[in-house]
């Protein structure tokens, strides 16, 4: 009855209010440093895949590798000035026109096969001096890895 | 009369008495405890607003406050060393070396199996017995990347432990060994950028970038490479540099070291011999030589050189190689690159005219680059007439190629001070060692740049430097054949063979030199071991292809309109020389 006066009462409901809110803050807090703390590791872990990645993708990418790939796969050569044209006017055409001229070249309403003219480059392609390769295996960036024993930073 | 009790109304009750004051302390009491709470409770509620609100505002506009972490493994990497497009030359990486302590492995075949499963390359069998070895450490595998690491985490056996480590990685290999450097375990620099600019790179702020472009740097190595193999060569060295800016888009040393496990013992493959030795160059001098006639003695191309004796200085005698017997223009000296002739050039310059041309040139100081390996270069202790003569053409002076391709930019290009960079950008950088705002300095006036393109262009369409030729990219040089000295004097049999090109010739953008020590001749070379079997051919092939690279596009010129064509009245062809003979007779 008169136990519970009103302002008692109010009082006490206020303190347990407001220590609820204190530990709701506090948990929430927690919380989000806790979120913190992982997505900085997350972060600090992409950053050091991005590391490694940048390397690999160097180290895939030296002109030694692309001389060899590109010789072997695409057999292609170094590229020689005779055969480097400068005026694009100038290269031969690779088909016939299609488009009919103004005068009718040819006879009946039959198209004429289309054939390829050779191009008039008479140049022979030298094939290229191999450059001496490392040994490398497929799993290329590994190689790299297990050959550094020692050297530091 | 009985006094009835007042109503008992809140207001109006009152105690009386001893109880009275009793009762007035112990609501004096509550009010100070309440009070006192009270002020606590302010207290907290100023602080909580002072830490939200008022501190919140200050955060918001800086960076977030102090990290709780702030562990060693944030320590910052050191810095990439970057070519000039940015590829990566040297970088660093956070690695994990597997180890195992086989005392608190707990299942060793199912361990062993799930490690030869991630690591393919090791063995079953390999992995179970180290893993059941005595001791208390053994290593399995070095260098893992962190995918390696966390599938080995997965595993999950209590025996196994990483040992973390950062490791420079050099993803080129040897490609610019020498220039890059390496470092040691500690990840201090030993050579090359590594060294010079260890402070700068162990920073972590920014990367360091070169001037050398990696493409242009296996065009160079891989020439280089042929040239010394097929010619069974002791090594080489290579440059190819910007004339307008000094840039040095690609240096090599050859033999060169994997910067990963250098071999510090071999000392053929880990010495720089463009920066750091002196050599003796030979005729590649003649360009300065001739240089000085037309600028301090006022020489003109028809001026006549009498090649046709040995010219006698003191007890040395100096001969042509390929001697002509007749007399020379100045042209024809140049072309056929005589001895005799370029001497007389030097002794019309003078000692004083000569020495102080070398100077300005910079061939007789040690040359600033922004890495520690740089030669001096070997000068006679006293000065003769006779040295006079023979830096002539190239003997008794010694100096680094670098230097020497840096000199000839000098004269090729418009004439003033080319000094070589390996840094792109270095007034944002410290300067260690690289360059403070100085005066440009000119050498030689524009007239004698253009007459020595001209001559060098001779040499190239006429001369001794005829494979160095790429039809349509007007390639200039001088070729350059050195005997080296030995106990006995000057050995014919050992050779430095050198050419030095430039392109395009009517306004040079490019340097290009190849150096190739002790060449022996062979088939192809019909056993001829000279610069124009050697050298030439080498910087003819880097010259077709990096031109493409670098934008040059290729122009046919006819031959009367070539850079030379006016050049051709003081040549004579081979008729008129057969003519000369027979009218000698």
């Amino acid at each position: 009855m008169k136990f519970f006066k009103f302002s008692v009462l109010i009082a006490v409901c206020g303190a347990a209010l407001t220590g609820a809110a204190l530990f709701w803050t506090s948990q929430n807090v927690q919380r989000a440093e806790s979120e913190l703390r992982a997505l900085k590791d997350d972060i600090a872990h992409e950053e050091q895949s991005i590391r490694v990645l940048r390397a690999e993708w160097d180290y895939l990418n030296t002109p030694e590798r692309l001389e060899e790939m590109a010789t072997h796969y695409l057999e292609m050569t170094p590229q020689e000035a005779a055969t480097i044209a400068v005026d694009p006017a100038r290269l031969p055409d690779p088909f016939i026109p299609a488009l009919p001229s103004r005068k009718p070249i040819y006879d009946g309403m039959m198209a004429q096969p289309v054939s390829v003219r050779p191009s008039s480059a008479v140049h022979k392609p030298v094939p290229p001096r191999t450059v001496r390769p490392n040994p490398r295996r497929d799993d290329d960036f590994r190689a790299l890895l297990d050959n550094i024993n020692k050297g530091g930073e | 009369m009985m006094n009835r009790l007042p109503s008992f109304r809140r207001k109006s009750f009152r105690i009386q008495g001893a109880r009275n004051e009793a009762l007035d302390i112990a609501r004096g009491r509550i009010v100070l405890v309440s009070a006192f709470f009270a002020l606590a409770y302010i207290l907290v509620v100023a602080r909580l607003f002072d830490l939200s609100v008022i501190q919140g505002q200050l955060y918001s506009d800086t960076q977030e406050p102090a990290a709780v972490e702030e562990m060693a493994e944030n320590a910052p990497y050191r810095s990439d060393v970057l070519d000039r497009n940015g590829v990566i030359l040297a970088t660093s990486l956070e690695t994990a070396s597997l180890y195992a302590d086989p005392k608190l492995i707990i299942a060793p075949t199912e361990t062993a199996r799930a490690l030869a499963r991630i690591f393919p390359d090791l063995a079953y069998g390999d992995i179970l017995k180290s893993l059941q070895k005595n001791g208390r450490f053994v290593w399995l595998k070095r260098n893992l990347t962190p995918a390696e690491q966390y599938e080995v985490l997965e595993i999950g056996d209590p025996g196994l432990g990483f040992e973390k480590g950062r490791r420079r990685i050099y993803p080129h290999g040897n490609l610019a060994a020498h220039f890059v450097g390496y470092t040691d375990v500690d990840g201090r620099g030993l050579a090359g950028v590594e060294r010079s600019f260890n402070t700068y790179l162990a920073e972590g702020a920014q990367p360091l970038v070169m001037t050398l472009d990696v493409r242009m740097q296996h065009i160079l190595r891989r020439a280089l490479s042929h040239a010394v193999d097929s010619f069974h060569a002791k090594g080489g060295a290579g440059v190819i540099m910007d004339v307008g800016s000094g840039e040095i888009l690609a240096a090599v040393s050859y033999p060169d070291f994997d910067p990963h496990s250098p071999d510090v013992k071999n000392n053929a493959a880990m010495f720089n011999r463009l920066s750091l030795g002196s050599y003796e160059m030979g005729s590649t001098f003649k360009i300065f030589s001739t240089a000085a006639v037309l600028e301090l003695a006022g020489a003109q191309m028809s001026d006549k050189f009498d090649a046709r004796e040995p010219l006698k200085a003191g007890r040395f005698n100096i001969s042509d190689y390929h001697a002509e017997d007749r007399v020379l223009t100045l042209p024809e000296v140049f072309m056929y690159s005589s001895n005799i002739g370029s001497a007389l050039m030097g002794q019309r310059v003078g000692t004083e005219g000569l020495r102080t041309f070398y100077k300005d040139l910079g061939l007789m100081d040690k040359m600033r680059l922004e890495i520690d390996e740089v030669g001096r270069p070997l000068l006679p202790d006293v000065w003769r007439d006779v040295n006079t003569l023979t830096a002539s053409y190239g003997h008794g002076i010694g100096v680094t190629p670098l230097q020497m391709v840096a000199a000839a930019a000098t004269i090729v290009g418009d004439g003033t001070q080319v000094k070589p960079t390996l840094i792109k950008n270095t007034d944002k950088i410290s300067p260690q060692k690289g360059h403070t705002e100085e005066p440009v300095i000119r050498v030689v006036s524009p007239q004698t740049s253009h007459r020595m393109r001209q001559l060098m262009r001779l040499v190239v369409m006429d001369g001794t430097g005829k494979h160095a030729d790429v039809k349509g990219y007007r390639v200039g040089g001088k070729t350059g054949t050195a005997e080296k000295s030995g106990p006995r004097g000057y050995d014919r049999k050992r050779l430095i063979s050198s050419f030095l090109g430039f392109f395009p010739m009517e306004a040079p953008r490019y340097a290009v030199f190849v150096m190739v020590d002790e060449p022996k001749g062979n088939k192809s070379s019909f056993g001829y071991a000279t610069a124009g079997w050697v050298a030439a051919p080498a910087v003819g092939e880097i010259i077709e292809n990096m031109a493409p690279m670098v934008g040059i596009e290729p122009v046919m010129i006819a031959p009367e309109n070539e850079l030379s064509a006016s050049l051709s009245r003081y040549v004579k062809t081979e008729e008129e020389k057969k003519e000369v003979h027979n009218a000698s007779f």
